[in-house]
């Protein structure tokens, strides 16, 4: 449960990113974060391809003295998009705990996404209905979840999955 | 001479008179009365005859203006008349509406209290049957005289108990009474029919009175009896009681209640009139009273059954007032009700004929008469008619062949009063029929005015209709033919009767003329022979409205006002009209009073003139008869005085004048004959003369004819002196001529020839100077045209050289602007180069302010201030992103023309310079022919020069060859002109010899 400053929050500011020409559900897609997920945007960044990796990891990078990895979100969910030049955006995650009540047990990951440049800070749209994730031939363990708004579809998505399958990523070293 | 100029006075008056075409107008004129007569007559008559022409004019005019006006004015009083008709028509039927509202109103009331009073009565009855029945079961004396039936069935009842209860059964209505024991089985009975031991059977009205009587005194309604084996169908009704011996049920009593039990109170019903009556109807359907209107008893009677809509409201608990078809099929206003009777439910119904609730009937002096009619009477209406709702006429004043009849449905539905109900019905507002012929009103013309009667909750309950009567309408549109007769009296003045009437949409009649005959019928009132289809109808009956003369249905000229009369459904033209020859009567009445007075005017003229023409002519006869035997020369005539008046002196004057004339003729005659003798003789003397002896002298007279003698022979001496010296001139100038004539001849012709030669040598040194001169003039036009040659090829030369060092200044102008192109480009090319970095920065500002204020978002409350800022740069960084594409997007446009303008722009010099050299080129050959020109332009002006002097030395060589010629042929002609007067000069004097020779001259005198 966030705490109510959290929802505050929350509820103040989204980054939303379009990718333009894609579809979903007959929608144009727009990923949301929350800004607090967000740390910054980058305009061009140097990635060093990784050997073997799949399409949407596009390889590593460094970023304030730490090597992230750079995913093509896009490609991660099977889509592609129209943009003049793409921006890439640094996301951090928090890997909740295995034992849910130990707090201190949990920790923060971080991603390059590759996206579109038709980002935007923005309120969290309201009046959008819920859609069905099955029904958009999407993966939806990937999605927290997708919602049919005026301006396109919102989509939420979950990249705990990808970026830390339970048991793929080691401990860190404390 | 007076005589002569007499008649050419006469003469050129007459031929005056011929050329002015007269003669036969006034032949009369030739006397002095048939002057006076015709000029008296003509100045008394024409102004007569102009006045008479004027008044008739303008009185004809005036006159058929104020018959436009008056027929308008009896148009409108008559369409107002009409109008009024109408509405008085529809204002006394509303009248006669509401009378007969209220009156089927107050009907409603009282039959509402009949039926009230009826209902008590009734109940009252049954009341007073149902203690009587009680009372009779528990009388212990009675129940003693039973006792014996219980116990023994062969008992026999005591004959005085029988008288008793035979009497208290009557008094009571009561038609029987019957013991039954509780198994149904009859102990006594009072009917004949009943014997003893039978058992009744089930479902009979004593086997229901059985059930109900074991419990309680009960009455059962009229149902089929047990004991009527005969009348199976007949139907009793029974009051029936326990009847008990000391507190045991030992049987049941009944009694039969009387079939005319009830017909005292419901056959006179009070206040309902001769067709009111008020009857009862049980849950069967049938009477349970008897009709009054059936001699067969009704009552229980399954032959009469009343299934009307009253006795379903009735049975379903309603009570009220309704107008309907009663059982007999009449229309009647029915009140009902139900009644219980012990357990039993009766509808009592109470009807009342609608004709008698609204029209009751009443004896006036032995005749039967109702309000209605009289007022159908008073109004005079042909008939007047009450209709119920549903078409059913159940009231008619006149009652002919369609009273009670449905005007819906019935034989006269198709009639135009069917039509009319129709109407009315379904509008439901007052309708009216236009007329037309109607079987029950005699096949005679009738419409109807019908207007439905409403009800207070505006329900329609009935419709008076009245018939429209012809007459009155007729006597609405005879009323202002009347009023203009009665004026004429007044006045005494004419003026002509207009004729008013009315024609329906289908051109036929809704008036009667009056005069018919006119028309060739006898009446015109819907008369298909009398058809009307004048442009008054046709206009009038479109809504137009107009006044003119136009020709009527009868063919005559009228003077006609037309309009449309409407009124509700009905639609009619209204014409009145005059006939013009009645309006032109007085003027025709004028002119005959002036033709006559005209006429003994004339005929007094006549009298006068000739009267006063008498004494005048008689004088001027004389002196006019003594006039024509002095124009013949007769003086001797005297003419005779029979006036003392001017014409008589006049007659004395000429007596005087004629004498004085006569003498003097004689005196002229003698002096006359005088001299006539002188002048014969001389003229015989001088006879010789005119063979031209001039030799002969005259006898010298004392008188005028002496001295002219004297005188001739004077001259005679002179004339033969004369004629000698002529003769012998003559002979010497005719010698000497003749030798003239013939030298100057041979003169003249020599002359001739010289003058010939030299014309013809003239002649051809003129050919020669001309074309000498033609040579020199071309010569001349040569050399001008050289010279504006050379001249224009020298201004060519100048325009080709400042063309050539404007071609050199445009050269240089390109290069310099090719120069300026090319500094363009480059600096455009510095401009994208700064728009391309500045959209870089834009770019990364962009992407800065992003990542501020995602920062400042995350920073919550705090970073507002610091998020606005950093959207605002954003914004700001995207529209410089924006401005700055578009710049480089025009900076690529320019570079593309600048490149465009620079490849054009060489050629351009190249063209330039091509051009230089064409046209330095153009200049040298220009050069070459102005030379060339300038030496041809001086040979041909030499040559012009020279042949100028050749041709004036010429012509004036010429010029004096001419003048040699015309020298000496002046010199021939003279010659001639001597010779040719030489030889008339000769003849002349043979002439004169000739002539001379004639006169007989004196020898002495050679």
């Amino acid at each position: 449960m966030p705490d109510e400053q959290g929802i505050k929050r929350a509820a103040l500011k989204t980054v939303a990113v379009r990718l333009t020409g894609a579809k979903v559900l007959d929608q144009e897609p727009v990923l949301l974060f929350a800004t607090r997920q967000v740390e910054e945007i980058l305009q061009d960044v140097e990635v060093r391809p990784l050997p073997f990796a799949p399409d949407w990891l596009l390889g590593l990078c460094a970023w304030r003295r730490q090597v992230l990895p750079v995913v093509d979100i896009a490609k991660l969910h099977g889509m592609s998009f129209s943009a003049d030049r793409s921006l890439y955006m640094v996301i951090r995650l928090v890997v909740p705990a295995e034992d849910e009540k130990e707090n201190s047990s949990r920790r923060m990951l971080r991603c390059i996404l590759k996206v579109s440049d038709r980002i935007a800070a923005r309120e969290l749209p309201k009046q959008c209905a819920a859609a069905a994730i099955e029904a958009s031939g999407l993966d939806p363990a990937l999605f927290k979840g997708l919602f049919a708004h005026e301006d396109g579809m919102m989509m939420v998505p979950n990249l705990l999955p990808t970026l830390c399958p339970p048991a793929a990523w080691p401990e860190p070293a404390v | 001479m007076a005589n002569v100029l007499k008649r050419k006075a006469a003469e050129q008056i007459l031929s005056r008179l011929k050329a002015a075409n007269l003669k036969g107008l006034f032949t009369l004129g030739r006397s002095i009365k048939g002057k006076l007569l015709f000029w008296l007559l003509l100045i008394s008559l024409v102004p007569m005859a102009v006045i008479a022409l004027f008044s008739w004019r303008y009185s004809a005019s005036a006159l058929q203006q104020q018959s436009f006006e008056n027929l308008e004015t009896t148009l409108a009083f008559q369409h107002q008349a009409l109008h009024q008709y109408f509405t008085e028509q529809e204002k006394t039927l509303k009248n006669i509406s509401e009378t007969m509202q209220l009156l089927q109103n107050e009907a409603h009331i009282k039959l509402a209290a009949v039926r009230d009073l009826q209902k008590k009565q009734i109940i009252d009855y049954f009341q007073m049957r149902y203690q009587n029945t009680q009372a009779f079961a528990n009388n212990p004396e009675q129940k003693k005289m039973f006792t014996g039936f219980i116990k023994d069935a062969s008992t026999e009842m005591d004959s005085a108990f029988a008288e008793y209860l035979t009497n208290w059964l009557e008094q009571r209505d009561f038609s029987a009474l019957v013991l039954l024991s509780p198994d149904g089985k009859v102990l006594y009975s009072t009917d004949k029919d009943m014997t003893r031991g039978e058992v009744v059977k089930e479902k009979t009205a004593e086997w229901n009175a059985l059930q109900k009587g074991i419990q309680e005194t009960a009455f059962i309604d009229y149902s089929p009896s047990s004991f009527h084996a005969e009348h199976t169908d007949k139907m009793v009704a029974y009051f029936s009681t326990p009847f008990t011996i000391e507190g045991k049920l030992e049987g049941v009593l009944l009694f039969g209640l009387k079939g005319n039990a009830l017909d005292d109170i419901t056959k006179n019903p009070p206040g309902l009139g001769d067709k009111g009556e008020s009857y009862l109807v049980g849950v069967d359907g049938m009477f349970r009273s008897n009709s009054a209107y059936f001699a067969e008893p009704t009552l229980a009677n399954p032959a009469f059954v009343v299934d009307t809509e009253s006795v379903v409201y009735a049975l379903s608990g309603e009570s009220g007032e309704e107008t309907t078809n009663n059982y007999r099929g009449d229309y009647v206003l029915s009140s009902y009700t139900s009644v219980e009777i012990y357990g039993t439910t009766w509808v009592l119904i109470v009807d009342l004929d609608q004709a008698d609730a609204v029209a009751p009937k009443r004896k006036v002096a032995d005749k039967e008469t109702d309000h209605l009619s009289e007022l159908a009477a008073h109004y005079g209406f042909p008939d007047l008619y009450l209709i119920n709702p549903d078409g059913y006429i159940f009231y008619s004043a006149k009652k002919q062949a369609d009273f009670l009849t449905n005007m819906l449905s019935g034989p006269y539905k198709d009639t135009n009063f069917g039509g009319t109900v129709a109407k009315a019905v379904t509008s439901k507002e007052i309708a009216i029929s236009d007329y037309d012929f109607y079987a029950p009103a005699g096949d005679k013309p009738a419409a109807f005015l019908v207007a439905p009667i409403l009800s207070n909750k505006q329900e329609i309950i009935m419709f008076a209709a009245l018939q429209i009567p012809i007459d009155q309408i007729n006597a609405v549109m005879d009323i202002r033919s009347r009023f203009e007769e009665g004026s004429k009296h007044q006045t005494g003045a004419e003026t002509a009767i207009a004729d008013t009437y009315l024609i329906g949409s289908d051109h036929l009649w809704r008036s009667e003329s009056s005069n018919a005959k006119k028309y060739g019928v006898e009446k015109t009132l819907l008369n298909p022979k009398a058809k009307v289809a004048t442009e008054a109808v046709t206009e009038a009956l479109s809504g137009k409205d107009n006044t003119k003369i136009i020709v009527n249905g009868a063919g005559e000229s009228v003077l006609s006002s037309w309009a449309q009369f409407k009124y509700k459904d009905l639609t009619w033209a209204i014409i009145s009209e005059v006939s013009e020859d009645a309006v032109h009567q007085p003027v025709t009445n004028l002119l005959k009073i002036i033709g006559v007075t005209v006429l003994s005017a004339a005929a007094l003229i006549a009298v006068v003139s000739l009267l006063v023409a008498g004494g005048v002519t008689r004088q001027v006869k004389e002196i006019v008869q003594v006039m024509s035997k002095v124009e013949k020369g007769d003086y001797s005539m005297q003419a005779k005085v029979t006036s003392k008046d001017e014409l008589g002196r006049l007659a004395g004057d000429f007596n005087t004048m004629t004498g004085t004339i006569q003498n003097l003729i004689q005196t002229r005659q003698e002096e006359h004959d005088k001299l006539n003798n002188s002048i014969i003789q001389l003229l015989e003397e001088i006879t010789q003369l005119a063979d031209g002896d001039l030799t002969i002298r005259a006898t010298v007279t004392d008188d005028v004819i002496g001295t002219l003698a004297d005188s001739l022979n004077m001259m005679l001496d002179e004339l033969g002196r004369a004629f000698r010296r002529i003769k012998d001139s003559a002979e010497q100038v005719g010698s000497t001529a003749n030798v003239l004539s013939s030298s100057t001849g041979e003169l003249a012709d020599q002359n001739n020839t010289q003058s010939q030669l030299l014309n013809e040598a003239v002649q051809k040194i003129s050919l020669l100077t001309a074309e000498i001169r033609g040579a020199a003039e071309k010569a001349g036009q040569s050399a001008g045209t050289s010279k504006i040659s050379s001249q224009v090829a020298e201004d060519g030369a100048t325009a080709v050289r400042e063309t050539s060092h404007s071609m050199e200044a445009i050269r240089s102008n390109v290069q310099n602007t090719a120069r300026a192109i090319k500094r363009l480009g480059e600096s455009s090319q510095e401009i994208s180069d700064f728009a391309r970095t500045i959209n870089e920065i834009s770019d990364r500002t962009s992407i800065l302010a992003l990542n501020a204020s995602i920062q400042a978002a995350a920073a919550g409350e705090e970073g507002r201030g610091f998020a606005v800022v950093a959207e605002e740069i954003q914004r700001l960084a995207e529209r410089a992103a924006v401005s700055t594409r578009q710049i480089e997007t025009l900076i690529r446009n320019i570079l593309g023309e600048i490149t465009e303008a620079g490849v054009s722009m060489d050629a351009s010099i190249q063209e330039v310079v091509q051009g230089t050299k064409l046209s330095q080129n153009a200049l040298a050959k220009l050069e070459e022919i102005t030379t060339r020109s300038n030496e041809v332009a001086e040979l041909i002006e030499g040559v012009a020069s020279a042949s100028k002097e050749q041709a004036d030395t010429t012509a004036a060589l010429a010029s004096k060859m001419t003048d040699i010629g015309r020298v000496s042929l002046e010199t021939a002609q003279e010659t001639m002109g001597a010779s040719i007067s030489m030889r008339e000069m000769a003849a002349m004097g043979d002439d004169m010899l000739q002539a001379v020779a004639v006169f007989k001259l004196e020898k002495e005198s050679r």
